[in-house]
């Protein structure tokens, strides 16, 4: 199949300053070689709890953050090295969308110029020209045109993350990373936004990755699921899939941990002990090892491969190691 | 029946600068000794400012608990109590649990001296015993080494772990009745579990009354007895754990189930509720949802539909239920 993405060992380490002359004293390993791939027109969830690096490695594949290490391919082009001009030529195929529709937003402009300013940077067009295609983008995402002259704090949560999402639209993106755009949403907005997401992609034919801690989100609209813990990647495969033969002991506990809104239904819940490790200090060998039930002496000092188990079902666990 | 908490027609508004906001506006449920109580509702639906007023914790001015409003709590109206009395009961009989763990615990002391704290003042213990006492709920909350927890400043503390130290501040009185703000919505799945897990076993424990708010149909469904949703600072509809989830009457009820995605993996459109919550500096002349409302009929936005009392513990707001208006179930 077409990969639109693909990504090799990519790893993200931030230095932790400190002690004396502000040294380098540790790293923070927010993404520890993580390699997977995209395909084109599909939806990618990345699903993961607070501090697994899910946000880096979706902020590290657009270019936002410097990879540490590892590569990034993007279209068919390694845009690892890429910087300066090339690099901002780029950024027109993919863009990213927030969590926080309050802060996202600059206060002091009005929609008009949040949606207008992506054009004005990348194309020359003329005035009239912006406008028209800004009220088009507006009518797209199902706001009207006359909210152009308006400022953010005129709208609510739902509606603000329209304009974000008119925004990252408005030059045409092939690649929209979308980081917990429906999170700070209330249920019934939060479905209006879904919907709204999934008709543009079709309508523009959008790739998607799908960055979200709510895994019945994640559900409903990837095409396939990813599941990071504490930096790496432990588990990738297609939804279904992934939801019905989930094969990581951490996607099993993550799985079983959903509260169900059917209160008929009593279910056995894996309740793991403890927190999540500080990703300064991960454990050695498999990052959760600390917490996992079927927990085996070579899982304290190696680090399982990610391999593909079954047909494009990816893990990475000692328990799968023939 | 015997009832631990009744509130009856409690409207709190918050006088502004813009005009009168109708935060909790003719509110009426109740809550028996034991039972979880769960209170759903978009923000903004005057959840929390429920929760507020029960405690008398609403900041006067803006904020004011008009005439004509009762909570009862164990046979006193709590709103006619002076604020001395109310002291002995809040923290004490009533305590509450809030969303962020980060914030409502005080960073510059130590979890000890926090727990400790509401024991010396309200049972009168000596800071020796309260702190044996302090201990001891730690436990309860199954934090590891509680000896060594005791001594710690907040900030050390993982965002679980704070909120196993909320719940055992809150429970360290025997309170009868424990209202849940929230209570892990600012936390990890895996976490939420662990809590929610607690919570039901503490219960059972301390057998104290819970009235847990959230916005997660998840969490109400595995904690709660009996429901009540609200709607721009209404009840709309209240009814068992089960009636609800099975055969939710009120059309904003109906919408709010099928706005969360299907946990079965369906695909497809999701059914979402059109249109946004109503300013509540501008409410709708009739009934307040009825502009979302796909049910709406002439009547519904000229006129305040009432609430309809449909048996011992279930009722509705709208008029598809109300037999003298003419309009047919359905």
């Amino acid at each position: 199949m077409d990969k639109l993405v693909e990504v090799y060992g990519l790893k993200k380490y931030f230095p932790m300053k400190g002690g004396f002359f502000n040294r380098t004293v540790n790293y923070l390993k927010a993404v520890d070689g993580v390699s997977f791939f995209i395909n084109r027109g599909e939806v990618l969830g990345v699903v993961g709890e607070s501090g697994c690096g899910k946000s880096t490695t979706g902020r590290t594949i657009l270019k936002l953050l410097e990879p540490t290490d590892g590569k990034i391919v993007f279209d068919g082009e390694d845009i690892t090295k890429l910087e300066g001009e090339a690099l901002r030529k780029k950024r027109k195929e993919m863009q990213l969308i927030f969590q926080d529709p309050y802060s996202s937003l600059n206060p002091r402009m009005t929609v008009g110029e949040i949606i207008g300013e992506p054009i004005t940077i990348h194309e020359k067009v003329s005035r009239a020209e912006k406008l028209e295609r800004v009220k088009e983008l507006l009518n797209k995402v199902g706001l009207s045109p006359y909210h152009v002259r308006r400022y953010p704090h005129e709208f609510s949560g739902g509606q603000r993350q329209r304009i974000g999402i008119a925004r990252a639209l408005a030059l045409n993106p092939k690649f929209i990373v979308a980081d917990e755009s429906v999170s700070a949403l209330d249920v019934s907005i939060q479905a209006q936004v879904i919907n709204l997401f999934e008709e543009l992609k079709e309508e523009f034919k959008l790739t998607y990755m799908f960055i979200s801690h709510d895994l019945s989100v994640v559900r409903h609209i990837s095409d396939r699921i990813s599941v990071m813990y504490l930096g790496r990647m432990v588990e990738m495969a297609e939804t279904e899939e992934l939801f019905n033969n989930p094969m990581h002991p951490y996607t099993q506990a993550l799985l079983s941990a959903v509260p169900i809104p059917n209160p008929k239904l009593k279910k056995d819940r894996i309740i793991l002990q403890g927190d999540v490790p500080s990703p300064i200090n991960a454990p050695k060998g498999c990052v959760f090892h600390t917490r996992c039930r079927y927990a085996m002496d070579v899982c304290k000092h190696f680090v399982p491969e990610f391999k593909e188990i079954e047909d494009g079902h990816f893990v990475s666990c000692f328990l799968y190691d023939k | 029946m015997e009832k631990l908490l009744e509130i009856k027609n409690l409207r709190t508004y918050f006088y502004t600068e813009d005009g009168v906001i109708p935060a909790v506006d003719g509110v009426d449920f109740y809550i028996k000794p034991g039972e979880t109580l769960g209170v759903v509702g978009e923000s903004g639906c005057g959840k929390s400012i429920t929760s507020m007023s029960i405690m008398r914790l609403i900041p006067n001015p803006p904020g004011k608990i008009m005439e004509g409003s009762e909570i009862w709590f164990d046979g006193v109206n709590l709103l006619n109590l002076p604020e001395k009395e109310m002291r002995s009961i809040r923290g004490n009989k009533i305590s509450m649990i809030f969303q962020e763990p980060m914030t409502s615990l005080n960073p510059v002391y130590k979890v000890g001296d926090q727990i400790s704290e509401a024991l010396i003042l309200h049972q009168k213990m000596s800071k020796k015993d309260a702190w044996e006492k302090a201990i001891e709920m730690l436990k309860l909350v199954n934090i590891p080494s509680p000896e060594k927890v005791v001594n710690e400043f907040p900030h050390t503390l993982s965002g679980g772990m704070r909120q196993r130290v909320m719940i055992a501040m809150a429970l360290a009185c025997n309170p009868k009745l424990l209202i849940a703000d929230e209570p892990t919505t600012a936390l990890d799945v895996t976490v939420q579990a662990q809590i929610l897990d607690l919570m039901n076993e503490l219960k059972k424990k301390v057998n104290a009354a819970v009235m847990m708010i959230t916005h997660n149909l998840g969490v109400v469904a595995e904690t709660c007895n009996r429901v009540v949703v609200m709607y721009a600072g209404q009840v709309v509809e209240e009814g068992g754990v089960e009636e609800i989830f099975e055969n939710p009457l009120h059309p904003y009820t109906k919408g709010l189930l099928n706005s969360i995605p299907d946990v079965n993996g369906k695909k497809g459109k999701l059914d979402a509720i059109p249109g946004v919550v109503p300013n509540p500096l501008n409410m709708p002349k009739g009934c307040r949802f009825a502009p979302r409302c796909d049910k709406a009929k002439d009547i519904c936005y000229k006129e305040k539909p009432e609430i309809i009392r449909l048996g011992e513990e279930r009722c509705v707001r709208c008029f598809l239920y109300d037999e003298k208006v003419g309009v047919s179930n359905g």
